[in-house]
């Protein structure tokens, strides 16, 4: 049965460049794999899901490039462990998606190999960073697919495909084999259409690993989700900065939970505008540490004109990383170095914990914070953007933020129509280690979305 | 000009864990290049670092046997740089929040006893080995060290000479050796010493510029290196020069430092809390039992020894020195219920065959059964001295057995009343001119007597018996 | 504030990236522009005390060896190599420590 799904697969055309490898021998291997256990008696709850994964996600033996020139023939030697994970339980990884280079950009134009396109309009780009398995899900080619979600990168695209993307509490998916862009905030997430499928792959590749120093034995928090019980804070200055369409698509969505008993409220987030920053130095910061490791001694691009030794990092580094990876690696190492008497890089991780203790107090009111996901318009692919230079395009993404920076899991349900006849994304978020009880918000959400418009 | 030198240390120790500090890879020395690796190691994109629980316990072991201040959480730091022996371009260490603080180790100079205070020891992580290779104008890297865990231990600038240097590493390595957390064999690079070195003016208010001198791996590096760069500074601000912070080579084949580039500075490393590993606390019970877990220090031991067994206190250390050796004193000690004459061994001959093969006690050992045998021999006088350091010799370079030489050579000591009268006898029938002396009161000739006896027992006789005998037998003439 | 041409060496040094001319005068606009964020943060009044401390519980590993199953390939990656090293073009020691 899984045969007749990749033979499918196979045979179609990737029109959107979602993926930069399809890996057609590993998955027949696999497939084979399942077959020959399933008649031992072992049973697999993925079962007949096939999957893409993004590319900054190692799969062992198969080529893992970050969409970046650096590591274009690069071959994993390992699993990452959700990769593993997801084996095991019986998916089959037909490929590896397209994404911005090392995780750094929101629209796929930053990919050294092509330019995702949305399946919704391909005129117009998926998301990004994780465009790629964005766009293999909306497409229809994949079932779930995994991506990251560093700044949103899981959710972002997922609202601009009209998809569903989760991103857990940071520590709940082990980030072993999760090439790093910014450490504190790089969580894995999936993608796909359905919560229920979302539910299935979150299970399976949840947990702690004890290869991954930051990942969780904390246990689920026991929450039961009930609309009559339930407490929902919106974020008053998101929903106004958001485009009309995006946030009159916003509120219908909350209309459905207020409609089953839910108590609605707006309020302000007193620290709106240190997210931005707190983001950016953070991230960039960490980025610069981690993408120093990028030399071409071990593994990666290499320079063939290299001479001696004093050329080998300058020359590998120049040439193997894209644009803005450099950039943000400049800046990075910009921040840790500047400040007076701590560096700025300290001066935002004392930020970062006065934002999450404004949010601690917000959920001790509220079960459930909403707002947009994306609150601006889906970019057109051939718009360079010199409207929105540098960190201008970060406002649209403030929504995202929070999670990232205090690890929040978070989620994007698509709700309707947005700018352009593109969706638009509702954004929900809740307290760190209430995943599965925010992922039944999402699926609840999705059941009686379309029973309003049905009068029921 | 009178100068003042003042010096500190950076001595970076290997512990002697089964694995790395941050991944499983073994840390065994001498093997194939490039296979004690992983991804984690070798700085492989997507892997993670996982703290080895016995590299923070022997830390706080030796922490704590250097009378420090435990810190109450654990925090690493990166140290960011590039150089091909460090594979993701930074090293995990601990500047913020060093996991020990403000210990010592108390040193004997001429003026007495000295305070060498130990600002801190932290954990961090070694890097890899370069190998260059000049005929193929290529460096080559080896990643088996990369990630060996590490103690750091810092001193303040405390020390004023090379001596006062020595005497302290010669006690940081006994105590390092008794907790067992290292097996500090410097050839080996398991201990290395950084000498920070000023020289000033004397009674001038404020330090020099230091120089720093790196990875001495041995003890007369770390006295040739420290004499050099004492006079070398001397020299230059004689000339008028201004010292400035650099790093030092010391090249210990040519006895010869060069400077080699300027110091970083701090700022360059960019340090922040390593993201991958989150802040822990250490439980003060578990830093308790690993108090009460470190065997007994030298200075205690050299104590005990002074008062138990009586003997002095340059004796004392310079067994103490090394508990491979008081081990086996110990051993002796009890086997022989002879401290004084263990003592002695100990100081005499086994030292000297030490020397002799050029091995520390550490890493030779030889039957201390077998040498308290020859020992309580000697003191039932079933053999003489000499016989028992040549049989010792044997025992120590061939593990031989001295009770079976003893007899297969026929070595042992003749004590018994009828041999030693048949002798004696015979000495007297074939002397009697010197009989007639020795009654005539020469008393002289008593000993050439005696000597033809040993002559006639083949210098096995007890000299002790066969004088008794001689008298007895003279007398009955 | 400037970001001076002395700055963006030593950033440049430290990242051991070289940027085109044109890429560089792009990085001088782009600090312009994060200079109004990191304003904030700099503006920012903190009572340290009320800060949680994140203090994780139990995170070590056994010290047991474990072999990796697939050293070839770590070398394998390399695209220089010497019999069983890593390699590099020469490197006069303490050289290049940026």
């Amino acid at each position: 049965m899984i045969e007749n799904k990749l033979n499918e697969f196979f045979n179609k055309k990737d029109e959107w460049n979602a993926f930069i490898t399809i890996c057609k021998d590993d998955a027949y291997a696999q497939a084979g794999k399942i077959e020959k256990k399933k008649l031992s008696g072992k049973e697999f709850p993925l079962e007949g899901m096939i999957a893409g994964v993004k590319d900054n996600i190692c799969t062992k033996g198969v080529r893992t490039t970050c969409g970046s020139r650096m590591l274009e023939n690069f071959v994993s030697p390992y699993d990452a462990t959700a990769v593993k994970r997801l084996k095991e339980s019986g998916a089959v990884i037909v490929g590896k998606t397209n994404m911005d280079e090392f995780a750094m950009g929101s629209t796929g134009r930053n990919s050294f190999f092509s330019q995702a396109k949305n399946p919704l309009n391909t005129n117009k780009t998926p998301g990004g960073s994780s465009g790629g398995s964005a766009a293999a899900v909306a497409s229809g080619l994949v079932d779930i697919a995994l991506g990251t979600d560093t700044g949103g990168s899981v959710r972002q695209p997922a609202a601009i495909c009209g998809i569903v993307g989760f991103k857990p509490t940071y520590g709940r998916i082990s980030r072993y084999g999760l090439i790093a862009y910014a450490s504190s905030f790089d969580t894995i997430g999936i993608m796909a259409k359905t919560t229920e499928q979302i539910k299935s792959v979150y299970k399976c590749i949840s947990g702690f690993d004890p290869k991954d120093s930051t990942s969780s034995k904390h246990p689920a928090k026991q929450k039961v989700f009930d609309t009559k019980a339930l407490k929902i804070g919106i974020d008053k200055k998101l929903m106004e900065e958001s485009e009309s369409e995006i946030r009159q698509a916003v509120e219908k969505g909350i209309g459905v939970f207020e409609k089953s008993g839910a108590e609605c409220e707006y309020f302000d987030f007193a620290y709106s505008e240190l997210l931005i920053p707190v983001y950016f130095v953070t991230a960039y910061s960490q980025a610069a540490s981690n993408l120093s490791r990028f030399d071409g001694l071990r593994y990666g691009f290499y320079d063939e004109s290299i001479k001696n030794s004093e050329e080998v990092y300058i020359k590998n580094r120049t040439a193997g990383f894209g644009k803005e990876v450099k950039r943000r690696i400049l800046a990075g190492n910009y921040f840790l170095t500047q400040g007076n008497p701590v560096s700025i890089y300290e001066k935002a991780q004392k930020c970062r914990k006065l934002i999450f203790s404004e949010y601690k107090k917000l959920f001790e009111k509220y079960d459930i914070i909403i707002s947009p996901t994306y609150l601006g318009k889906t970019e057109d692919l051939n718009d360079n953007g010199a409207g929105n230079k540098f960190f201008s395009k970060n406002k649209y993404e403030k929504s995202l933020m929070p999670a990232n920076i205090c690890g929040f899991p978070a989620v994007s349900v698509p709700c309707g129509m947005g700018c352009d006849n593109m969706p638009a994304g509702l954004h929900m978020m809740s307290e760190k280690f209430t995943d599965e009880f925010l992922l039944d918000a999402a699926d609840f959400y999705l059941k009686n979305k379309n029973a309003e418009k049905e009068g029921i | 000009m009178d100068f003042e030198t003042v010096i500190g240390l950076e001595v970076h120790c290997e512990l002697s864990t089964e694995t790395k500090i941050f991944c499983s890879c073994k840390t065994s020395f001498g093997e194939e290049p490039n296979t004690n690796i992983c991804p984690v190691c070798t700085g492989f994109p997507g892997v993670l670092p996982v703290l080895n629980k016995k590299v923070l316990e022997y830390s706080i072991k030796a922490g704590l046997a250097l009378n420090c201040e435990i810190a109450e959480t654990i925090v690493f730091d990166r140290k960011n740089y590039f150089y091909p022996d460090l594979p993701k371009a930074y090293q995990i260490s601990q500047l913020y929040a060093p996991l020990c603080r403000e210990g010592y180790i108390n040193i004997n100079t001429e003026k007495g006893n000295k305070k060498i205070r130990i600002r801190e020891i932290h954990m961090e992580e070694d890097a890899g080995k370069l190998i260059h290779s000049s005929e193929d104008e290529r460096t080559l890297i080896d990643y088996n060290r990369a990630g060996v865990p590490l103690i750091e231990i810092v001193t303040y600038p405390d020390f004023s000479c090379a001596e006062e240097v020595l005497d302290f590493l010669t006690k940081l390595k006994a105590i390092l050796l008794y907790t067992g957390v290292s097996d500090c064999k410097m050839q080996e690079g398991s201990l290395r010493v950084d000498v920070n070195l000023s020289v000033k003016e004397k009674n001038a208010e404020s330090l020099g510029e230091r120089t720093e001198t790196k990875n001495l791996n041995s003890f007369k590096a770390v006295k040739r290196a420290i004499e050099f760069e004492e006079s070398r500074q001397k020299n230059e601000i004689l000339k008028g020069n201004i010292i400035s912070c650099d790093t030092i080579h010391w090249d210990d084949a040519r006895g010869i430092g060069f400077v080699m580039r300027p110091k970083e500075s701090i700022e360059e490393y960019r340090y922040f809390n390593d993201p991958d590993l989150p802040k822990q606390l250490i439980s003060r019970e578990w830093a308790e039992e690993i108090r009460k877990s470190i065997p007994e220090l030298p200075s205690q031991r050299e104590n005990r020894y002074i008062n138990e067994y009586n003997l002095t206190e340059y004796e004392a250390k310079i067994i103490c020195a090394s508990k491979a050796l008081s081990d086996v004193f110990e051993k002796l000690c009890v086997l022989t219920e002879n401290p004084k004459e263990s003592s002695n061994w100990i100081l005499g001959e086994v030292s000297r065959l030490y020397s002799v093969i050029g091995k520390e006690p550490e890493d030779y050992s030889f039957s201390a059964e077998k040498l308290a045998f020859i020992i309580n021999k000697l003191a039932d006088r079933g053999i003489n001295r000499n016989t028992a350091k040549e049989l010792f010799e044997k025992v120590f370079l061939d593990d031989a057995d001295p009770e079976i030489i003893i007899k297969e050579e026929g070595l042992e000591i003749i004590n018994d009343d009828s041999s030693i009268e048949e002798a004696v006898r015979k000495v007297l029938s074939e002397n009697e001119k010197s009989v007639e002396e020795l009654k005539a009161g020469k008393n002289k000739v008593e000993k050439f007597l005696i000597g033809m006896t040993m002559k006639e027992l083949k210098g096995k006789g007890d000299p002790r018996k066969i004088i008794e005998i001689m008298k007895k037998e003279i007398e009955k003439l | 504030m400037d970001i001076d041409d002395k700055t963006m060496d030593y950033i440049k040094k430290l990242s051991k990236i070289d940027v085109s001319e044109e890429e560089q005068g792009e990085m001088v606009d782009y600090f312009d522009e994060a200079q109004k964020y990191l304003n904030k943060l700099k503006e920012v009044h903190i009572d340290e005390m009320s800060l949680l401390a994140d203090i994780s519980d139990d995170i070590f590993r056994e010290d047991a060896p474990e072999d990796f199953d697939n050293k070839e390939a770590l070398l394998r990656e390399a695209h220089e190599k010497y019999g069983k090293y890593f390699s590099i073009p020469t490197v006069f020691d303490g050289d290049m420590k940026s």
